[in-house]
């Protein structure tokens, strides 16, 4: 033996002939045996397959690059999505420390609401299962007769502007030369309103009140007539508010209820001023369970 | 390897995976007797690889790597096997039944026992990339994609295979050579 010599084919011919030089049979049909009993492996996305070999440009090791990035994309969604929920959940809060909310259990659906911060506004006294009311400011407008100085009836007699609630279940209006009842779907409830007591009024269009589906109308306040909330179609009038102010009204279903939210204001231009802080009050409603 | 073959076999051919199944067998159970250094290790393996073949061909997105894909598996079975037996403490024991040929200019017997008990001391991991490379002639890249790991790790593993494997054999007070030159 020399005393130099060539590692790598040393190794090479140790390898090639320490071992042997054949396979057992048995390894080969034992192996076929057991396959006839297994069944192939289709992936179902051949992409995502994490067995498939070899990798691609796309894929490293069975979709291993691909992979990574998806996950890596879902932990960070995760945790965007953590954050953004923490961040609502604290804003809540915040807002609920920061407005407190006020009960309504006088209306035949109680709710929550909260006042908007230097509103001035405040509840009617003369609240009613059927319908319940807030004026908006101290300001009223005494020069005026009964029908005419807040443009309606109970609950918010001489006031300037405000926010009405009422119960669409039972409502009835005039027209046709005589009472009706309007019918208590809210996109119903609007096209009688419009179409036979003749309230004139602007498209109607889709809003949420309290998270639900609603329908939303501005009244310009040149004609029109009033939604009667109780009292029925004969004998007195009951309880009602008038619609011929400038005003936006919101009609909904609350669980098999019809409700109706009427945002008035005694001119155009107080409307305009008015609606901003009307529209945060109607935000903060959240009607209560039965 | 014939492609159609490999190809009819992916789409359930039973008769195209026994003809590739009887073609590869005894290169694969080569390859796994001299990792595993064992013949019933080997067998298991080389059985498991052939079963897997079958039941993984529509994995092989490349047909003509057929064969390279058969050595990744045959390989990753013996070092299951190696990794399952070094968990329950099983010690490999050789029985020597090997043949040698002894027809080359390296037929000296003491530096051969020398070297084959060196690969027997190395890693399944180490000796897979020696078997690899210096048996079933594979290039580093290609065994990196074989074994599934970087190529950095395979060329580490083969130079701290072959410096171990030439420290036993120095040891023995012999001048090895690195690629026919005087070390």
């Amino acid at each position: 033996m020399s005393a130099t010599f060539d590692l790598e084919r040393l190794v090479e011919s140790v390898l090639e002939a320490n071992g042997p030089q054949t396979v057992p049979q048995v390894v080969i049909d034992t192996a076929i045996i057991r396959s006839h009993v297994t069944h192939q492996r289709h992936p179902r996305v051949p992409l995502l397959d994490r067995r498939a070999w070899p990798g691609n440009r796309y894929l490293v090791d069975g979709a291993a690059l691909i992979r990574r990035p998806i996950v890596r994309i879902l932990i960070l969604a995760l945790i965007a999505m953590a954050i953004v929920g923490l961040g609502v959940a604290g804003a809540a809060l915040l807002r609920e420390d920061a407005t407190p909310k006020e009960l309504q259990s006088t209306f035949f659906r109680h709710f929550e609401y909260a006042f908007p911060v230097d509103s001035a506004m405040h509840a009617s006294n003369n609240a009613d299962p059927a319908m319940v009311a807030w004026a908006g400011g101290p300001d009223t407008w005494d020069g005026a007769t009964l029908d005419t100085e807040d443009g309606s009836s109970q609950p918010h007699r001489r006031q300037v502007r405000g926010v009405v609630i009422g119960r669409g279940g039972e409502t009835w209006s005039h027209g046709n030369g005589g009472r009706f009842m309007l019918r208590t779907p809210p996109a119903e409830f609007l096209t009688d309103l419009r179409d036979t007591a003749n309230v004139p009024m602007g498209p109607i269009q889709q809003t949420k009140l309290d998270g639900r589906a609603a329908l939303t109308v501005m009244l310009p306040g040149t004609g029109g007539t009033d939604i009667h909330v109780t009292g029925r179609t004969q004998g007195l009038g009951g309880i009602y508010v008038r619609v011929t102010m400038p005003s936006r009204l919101i009609v909904s279903e609350l669980d098999g209820d019809t409700v109706f939210v009427f945002i008035w204001a005694r001119t155009a231009q107080e409307l305009d001023k008015w609606l901003p802080i009307a529209d945060e009050f109607v935000t903060s409603i959240h009607f209560l369970p039965d | 390897m014939d492609r159609d073959l490999v190809e009819r076999a992916q789409r359930g051919d039973r008769d195209a995976y026994e003809a590739l199944a009887r073609t590869s067998a005894r290169r694969l159970y080569l390859t796994a007797y001299r990792i595993a250094r064992d013949a019933d290790r080997a067998e298991d393996a080389v059985q498991q690889a052939l079963v897997a073949i079958w039941r993984e061909l529509p994995s092989l997105r490349d047909p003509d790597r057929f064969e390279a894909w058969t050595y990744r598996l045959v390989v990753r079975f013996c070092l299951m096997d190696s990794r399952r037996a070094r968990r329950t403490g099983v010690r490999e024991i050789r029985i020597d039944e090997t043949t040698s040929t002894g027809s080359d200019a390296y037929a000296d017997t003491d530096l051969r026992d020398q070297l084959d008990r060196a690969l027997a001391e190395l890693s399944p991991e180490h000796r897979a990339v020696v078997v690899l490379h210096h048996y079933a002639g594979f290039p580093l890249a290609e065994i990196a994609e074989i074994m599934g790991v970087p190529y950095g790790t395979v060329g580490s593993r083969l130079h701290h295979a072959m410096r171990a494997m030439r420290a036993a054999i120095t040891a023995d007070d012999r001048s090895p050579v690195v690629g026919g030159q005087p070390a």
